[in-house]
């Protein structure tokens, strides 16, 4: 039966939740003038690897990532899927102890650190255990609350925005994509990246038509346009810069006198973390296909148990905010790994596939 | 077209039990699914419910009810005509419904009976009323205990008046108040029209007013709880009601420990267990429509 709209959904969600915090900072960061570029090509990249993955998918149909690189060889499969594995478990790392950080910062000061990594990791967990099915449904009715709400602080965050920081367009900087190879731009690829992987993992009673995930995506252009130019709108360039999470900050200005809540901010910012927990379990949930892939003898709990466990050891020793950024920037290697390598290769193993079975109906 | 299937259950305690359904209109995989479950255990005593959804191979724990109980012949025909199973049982005042989903919450068939501007109103009602229902507590605990620096200073400043003097935290004081809103709702149960004014009385005026002047709790926790114990009876089904009167308690707690925080990821993890809970292959969480394929 056709999931498209409840993978579409789940591919907005994850999407969703990673724009909104660290996104515009690097992006910021990386030029001063005509940042619609800098996102436009980020996206265009991303939408042309989206689109290259779901035709690969589409056509090794019923297999999913690991079936389809196990079918050419158990070491085959073993050296492409190892750096994913550890792309995925950085992945969740710096998740749950940036996300962890940003709540203490913003809002939850007087707690300790472990004691939310430690829910933000269990709720995560339960999610994940309770199967892909259940997730993807668990993605709808969680958008179906959330998402009126975002698009409604997504609205009101335009009240202070000045429309005259818009220009300069473009200046020598930008025209010449001078910018591509700064550290920032190469971060915050990120946004671009994490969140499609899954299509290839889900099963096959799964099934989703990639043209539409494809279409569904460039609904998210405003999205990532928003996260960047309401901040320069707001603040502009000079002083967006200066702010760890611009969007939020432009957010933190907002003042509506209708509302008994004086911070839209923390609503804002939790439902947006609501997303990254579906994101964190859709990540925790693919680390352990792959985790029970390479030892057969786990089961599904304690497998999940042993995630968890080295999980959150490494967050426990991750000590500051400079550690965080440096685990980010190492893991830009694996991502960029699991970004361009593996949609390539799912696409070139997809086409031999479909030579080798010319009439398939 | 109407389908019965009669069968007679149990050994010690035989007891008849009816399967309704409308042929052509049924989910295949459901109906297959219930016959095989009832018909592999003949001999099996169903003194209650419990034992029903056992013999269905329902897990014991499970906070959402599998079958929707009705005793209006309209909803079973409703339920009927929509391709959904009836089960009736012998010396059971009503008919249980198969399977029960999300939507079981807000709709009810009678809605119908009134111009569609006003069944969705209706509906949108018992959203909302599920909605403050299961949030509020949470909300304030939070706000008051852990964030209050979310809510406007004006705000913040009149529930903190309203809380002087009370000696002990948010959660304490909720949790104290919601365990005298459940035994009102407990003991008026089986209580005689004629005396149930007097719980409502004893209860809503007497002990309200004066919990508030012995500083025991503030007033603005009354009208919360007050509010969302109203919002509670919007929703469909007293097993529903029961279901959600529970979610709020994991909410509370979360809220109490991480503030907002808590509270939206504890909705987050009831929303992931109503969309783990299915009944015979159709999900809690999906839309029905009579002759949908499922799973």
């Amino acid at each position: 039966m056709d999931k498209s709209r409840q993978t579409i959904v789940m591919f907005w969600i994850t999407h969703i939740g990673l724009i909104f915090f660290l996104y515009p900072a690097d992006i910021i960061d990386s030029l001063s003038v005509g940042h619609w570029c800098a996102v436009l090509l980020g996206f265009s990249i991303h939408i042309a690897l989206v689109a290259v993955y779901t035709k690969g998918l589409s056509y090794c149909a019923p297999q999913n990532v690991i079936d389809l690189f196990q079918s050419v060889g158990r070491v085959f499969a073993f050296a492409m899927l190892l750096p994913l594995t550890l792309y995925l478990f950085l992945l969740m790392i710096i998740t749950v102890r940036a996300y962890a950080e940003i709540v203490t910062v913003v809002f939850l000061g007087n707690t300790p650190l472990w004691t939310i990594m430690l829910l933000f990791l269990a709720v995560s967990a339960f999610i994940c255990l309770l199967g892909i099915e259940s997730l993807f449904r668990t993605g709808m009715l969680v958008m179906l609350l959330f998402f009126p709400f975002l698009i409604l602080v997504v609205v009101l965050s335009f009240q202070n925005a000045d429309w005259h920081y818009m220009l300069p367009l473009m200046d020598r900087d930008t025209a010449t994509f001078a910018y591509v190879l700064r550290r920032p731009f190469l971060k915050s690829m990120f946004a671009f990246i994490g969140g499609f992987l899954f299509l290839g993992f889900i099963p096959s009673r799964i099934s989703f038509q990639g043209r539409k995930i494809v279409l569904s995506s460039l609904g998210l252009i405003p999205f990532f346009l928003v996260s960047v130019y309401v901040p320069l709108l707001t603040f502009g360039e000079n002083t967006a810069s200066k702010f760890p999470f611009p969007y939020i900050a432009a957010v933190d200005t907002v003042d509506v006198s209708w509302l008994m809540f004086d911070r839209v901010t923390m609503f804002f910012m939790i439902s947006m973390l609501c997303f990254v927990i579906l994101f964190l379990s859709l990540a925790m949930w693919m680390a352990l296909l792959l985790l029970k892939r390479g030892i057969p003898a786990l089961n599904d709990p304690s497998a999940s148990l042993l995630l968890i466990a080295i999980v959150y050891s490494v967050c426990l020793l991750v000590p500051n905010w400079s550690a965080v950024e440096r685990l980010m920037w190492w893991n830009t290697f694996p991502r960029y790994y699991a970004a361009f390598v593996i949609p390539l290769v799912v696409y070139a193993l997809g086409m031999r596939h479909r030579r080798k079975e010319p009439v398939r109906a | 077209m109407l389908r019965v299937r009669s069968y007679s259950l149990g050994q010690r305690q035989r007891r008849k039990t009816v399967l309704l359904y409308a042929e052509g209109k049924i989910h295949a995989q459901l109906l297959q699914s219930i016959m095989e479950k009832i018909e592999k255990l003949p001999d099996t005593d169903i003194p209650d419910l419990q034992a029903l959804s056992v013999l269905l191979g329902f897990s014991k724990w499970a906070l959402i009810t599998r079958f929707n109980t009705s005793e209006l012949p309209q909803e079973a025909a409703f339920a009927l005509e929509q391709g959904k199973a009836v089960i009736l049982l012998d010396r059971f005042p009503f008919a249980l419904v198969l399977p029960s989903l999300l939507s079981d919450l807000f709709v009810s068939q009678n809605d119908r009976n009134f111009p569609v501007i006003f069944m969705f109103t209706f509906r949108i009602l018992r959203v909302i009323g599920v909605l403050v229902n299961v949030l509020l507590p949470g909300l304030y605990v939070a706000l008051v205990s852990v964030n209050p620096e979310v809510l406007r200073i004006e705000i913040a400043l009149s529930i903190a008046g309203s809380r002087e003097g009370v000696p002990y935290p948010a959660l304490v004081e909720t949790l104290l108040l919601l365990l005298i809103l459940e035994l009102t709702l407990e003991s008026a149960i089986r209580m005689p029209t004629t005396i149930g004014p007097t719980v409502t009385m004893v209860g809503g005026i007497i002990l309200g007013q004066a919990v508030v002047q012995a500083k025991l709790v503030s007033n603005v926790l009354i009208i919360i709880l007050a509010a969302s114990t109203i919002a509670n009876f919007t929703v469909i089904g007293f097993q529903n009601a029961t279901a959600l009167r529970l979610c709020k308690y994991l909410l509370l707690v979360l809220s109490a420990m991480f503030g907002v925080l808590g509270l939206f990821l504890g909705i987050v993890v009831i929303c992931a267990y109503f969309g783990h809970v299915s009944t015979f292959g159709v999900p809690y969480l999906s839309r029905w429509k009579a002759g949908r394929k499922y799973g």
